[in-house]
This record gives structure tokens, C-alpha cells and sequence, in this order.
């Protein structure tokens, strides 16, 4: 490698500081009078693992962007986008209806926004995440709402996932989503969440053309 | 006379996973004339290390009959379709879908005073411009960081670009999408120049096209390297030699 002293070389090239792509996902979280007691509990833990299993993973804690909507007798964005080193898991509590159909709009319009801030950037980022996670059903209107995700997921705009502890009212969600909604085993929001982290650690190391495959859902009920 | 140097290197992603190198890469120079591709095979598609193969060696077989004249775009289209069809038998022998052979495609034709570019999905070509350095296309990921098209695609043609340069190149970059990151400025929608002037500083100072192949492979798979990118990665560069006389007084085959 003597021929390497002579001149600089290769090595004298020097890299474009770009920002990592981003993998954006909002959680649309229910809220309710109903969530009180364990299962607002269990999803205040489930979102403190959430970030530890993230953070742990260097690239997925520069890469995976989360937000926060919650409904509970009304609809607050409790977190705008942030990369998971910025991220605090708050501290929710339960009270009020379930206005799950205005918390998706909300959620939606926050993609957008956050789609056109990347692109303003030159931020190049991968297919953002909705995550609604109830435990009842919708009180406001949801058809202009099921609109929206169907068009969206048509679009490949996101993709849209719902997931519903017992008791949900699964033939609602059946028709707010183009997939399937996903019954969880009990509380079982930390498996959720682990899932959802390792989820989005093999989004944010995919590369073009890959087809990522989900690790399997253990927190799902068969 | 083109001094060529070039190679593709397995990304650290790849080499973890036991997928080969899915990314390929090759040239020809004849007197004044230059001819160049790469293809990045599809990670999620099992042949596509093949598909690359076969798309870079049948486009530069295709487009050997061309002498020193400017190509039409139309004989550019019908080269790459050459190269695709060379892809597609290779699916129906290996009795796989094309899918499974799915690759980006890059390829450069330079001639004296003018270059053809022609580019299906993501990577780069780079070329020497009035100030600093152009890139043909900027590359098409579609959306989505994850996404792009291939040439094995049923709608490749929507996503062919095709760019006839009346003017002399005298320095080419080809690379795949492994190493966009760095040699993009990507909020600036621009080449990055500080990324190319030393690599070509490199080639045109440095020893025999062999000796810079081997310092070329070594630092594609360095640590600085691979601390940004974790996919395969295509380098080719090559540089016009100074000594060039003009057409007209060469007596170099053209």
C-alpha cells in the first residue's frame, strides 16, 4: 500500500453530511373514561419500552420518528414528531368519550405536514406508520375518517393499523382500516410495543426494494 | 483514451445476512469512446445478483456496433431493452419470476464531444461540467427511502430517462445507491464536489488502472465507508487522458 503514501488517495474524498431517513409513525391512542385503572397503566409502560427498545438501536434511535395523538374527551396532540433520542414517554391519564374519528384526521394531517417538512429538507424518509390502539369505539362520526384511511392506504400514502383490546368494537375498526384489526391478548401493551420497535428497526435499516418482513406478532390473539 | 478504474463492494448489511454482492459494474473504452454501466440488484429479490450481471453485459455487447457518432435516444432505448430481454430469458432458465432478477440500471456512453446517459431507478452518474460537477438525473427512489424501479419492472419505459449531452466529458462517476448518501448533497439537490474532485485527482495521479482498482476496493470497503452505508456499493470512474489529440488528427481506430 506504499503507492497510497505517494498521494492522497481515495480516502482524501469527503462525504455530504446528509440527515439519516426518516421512519415516522403516530400512535393514536384511546384515552377514554374506559382506559382508567390497569390498561392506561399498561400503555404508559408499553410507551416507556417503546422508547428504551428504540433508543438501544443506534440507527433506529436517528432514524424512527414517533408522535403522539390521544383521545379522550378530546383530541391533543400530547408529542409532534420527534426522533426517538428526543422522545419523553408521557405520562397519560384516562377520562371522557372516544372521539376516535376526529384523533385519526388529526393524526393524518400531521403525516402530511411532517411529509412536506422532510421534502423541504431533502430528507428522504419511508412509508410513515398510524398505530390506533382503543379500547372501545368511535362516538364521532368516522365515515369521512374511513374515507380518508382507505384513500390514503390506496395512495400508499401510510399505512394505517388498528389494534384493539377485548371488548373493542371490532366490526367498526374492520371498516375504518383496510387491514385487518388485531385483537391484543389481554394488556399486553408492552409486547405491542416491543414489536412495534423491532418493527421499525428493520423499516429503518431497509434498503430500496426491499420488502420488509414484520417480525411476528406474539401480542396479537389468534 | 478513458482511464478507467471501478468495482463494487458487499455491503456490511449483506455480508451479515449471507447475500452476496447483488450490485454490478463494467466498462469498455475504445480510442475516444467510453462505454459504461452498473445495476443494483433488488435486496429483496433472491437473483438479482444475477440480473445485474446480465442487464450491465448485454447493454455494453448491444451497444459495441456504435462508432464515434452521437446515438439516437431510440437506439439507447433499444439497447437497454436488449439488456431487460437478456435479464428477462434469464428468469424463464433459472424458472424464476423477473422479480426475482430485479436491478436498477446506470449506463454512460461518451464519445468525443458529446455523452448519452440513461438511468432506470436510483444511483448516480456524474460528469464534469462548467462549474464542478452534473449529475444526469437526480435518482428516482419513487416516495419512500426504501423504494425504487427496476428495470425488470412491466413499466420500466414510464421510468427510463434518457439525456443526449452535446459537449466533452472528460471525467465519469458512476454509482449505485449504496454510497448516495455521501457524494449528494441531498438538501441542496446537488452533486456534492468535495466527494468526486479527489477520487478523480486519484485516478489521473495515481498508478495503473490495477494498482487504483485495489486501493479503489480497499476504500469502498473501509470503516469510514461503511459507518454511512450498510448496502452494496458501485464505484466506476473513470478520466479522459490528457494527452487526447483531436479526431481529426488521431490515428486511433474511431
Amino acid at each position: 500500500m506504499s503507492d497510497q503514501i505517494e498521494y492522497a488517495g481515495f480516502e482524501a474524498s469527503e462525504f455530504a453530511e446528509n440527515p439519516e431517513p426518516r421512519v415516522p409513525c403516530v400512535l393514536l391512542l384511546d384515552v377514554s373514561g374506559s382506559m382508567s385503572g390497569r390498561p392506561i397503566a399498561e400503555l404508559n409502560d408499553g410507551l416507556a419500552t417503546l422508547k428504551d427498545t428504540l433508543a438501544a438501536d443506534s440507527l433506529a434511535g436517528k432514524r424512527a420518528e414517533l408522535a403522539i395523538v390521544t383521545f379522550g374527551g378530546t383530541v391533543n396532540v400530547i408529542q409532534d414528531f420527534v426522533t426517538v433520542e428526543n422522545f419523553q414517554p408521557p405520562h397519560l391519564s384516562a377520562a371522557g368519550g372516544t372521539p376516535m374519528a376526529q384523533a385519526i384526521i388529526t393524526g393524518l394531517d400531521m403525516i402530511a405536514t411532517r411529509k412536506a417538512t422532510y421534502r423541504a429538507n431533502g430528507i428522504s424518509y419511508y412509508r410513515p406508520w398510524v398505530f390506533l390502539i382503543t379500547d372501545g369505539g368511535p362516538d364521532d362520526g368516522w365515515h369521512a375518517a374511513a374515507e380518508q384511511v382507505k384513500k390514503g392506504e390506496a395512495a400508499k400514502s401510510f399505512a394505517f393499523f388498528t389494534v384493539g383490546v377485548e371488548g373493542s368494537s371490532f366490526d367498526v375498526l374492520t371498516q375504518i382500516s383496510t387491514r385487518a384489526p388485531v385483537k391484543l391478548k389481554g394488556l399486553n401493551f408492552r409486547d405491542l410495543f416491543l414489536w412495534l420497535s423491532q418493527s421499525m428497526q428493520s423499516v429503518s435499516q431497509s434498503s430500496p426494494g426491499d420488502k420488509v418482513a414484520l417480525p411476528p406478532a406474539g401480542w396479537a390473539e389468534v | 483514451m478513458w482511464k478507467m478504474v471501478y468495482g463494487s463492494v458487499r455491503g456490511t448489511s449483506h455480508f451479515e445476512s449471507g447475500t452476496p454482492c447483488q450490485d454490478y459494474c463494467s466498462g469498455v473504452g475504445s480510442g475516444p469512446l467510453l462505454v459504461a454501466a452498473c445495476a443494483d440488484g433488488a435486496g429483496s429479490a433472491e437473483r438479482s445478483h444475477l440480473g445485474s450481471r446480465c442487464a450491465v453485459e448485454r447493454f455494453l455487447e448491444a451497444s459495441a456496433a456504435l462508432d464515434d457518432r452521437i446515438p439516437e435516444k431510440g437506439e439507447v432505448e433499444a439497447w437497454i431493452e436488449l439488456a431487460r430481454d437478456r435479464v428477462l430469458d434469464e428468469s424463464s432458465t433459472q424458472d424464476v419470476s423477473p422479480r426475482q432478477l430485479a436491478c436498477t440500471f446506470l449506463a454512460a456512453i461518451v464519445g468525443e464531444g458529446w455523452a448519452a446517459f440513461a438511468q432506470v431507478g436510483d444511483g448516480v452518474i456524474v460528469f464534469n461540467g462548467d462549474a464542478g460537477y452534473d449529475l444526469a438525473f437526480w435518482p428516482d427512489n419513487g416516495e419512500y427511502a426504501n423504494a425504487t424501479r427496476f428495470l425488470t419492472d412491466d413499466d420500466y419505459r414510464d421510468h427510463l430517462r434518457i439525456e443526449i449531452v452535446p459537449r466533452r466529458i472528460t471525467e465519469l462517476a458512476i454509482l449505485t445507491d449504496g454510497l448516495q448518501m455521501l457524494a449528494l448533497d441531498f438538501a441542496g439537490a446537488r452533486v456534492h464536489d468535495r466527494f468526486f474532485a479527489p477520487l478523480f485527482h486519484t485516478i489521473r495521479a495515481g498508478p495503473d488502472e490495477d494498482a487504483l482498482r485495489t486501493s479503489l476496493l480497499s476504500f469502498l470497503d473501509s470503516q469510514r465507508v461503511n459507518e454511512r452505508t450498510d448496502d452494496d456499493k458501485t464505484l466506476f470512474l473513470a478520466t479522459r487522458s490528457n494527452y487526447d489529440v483531436p479526431a481529426s488528427l488521431s490515428d486511433e481506430p474511431s
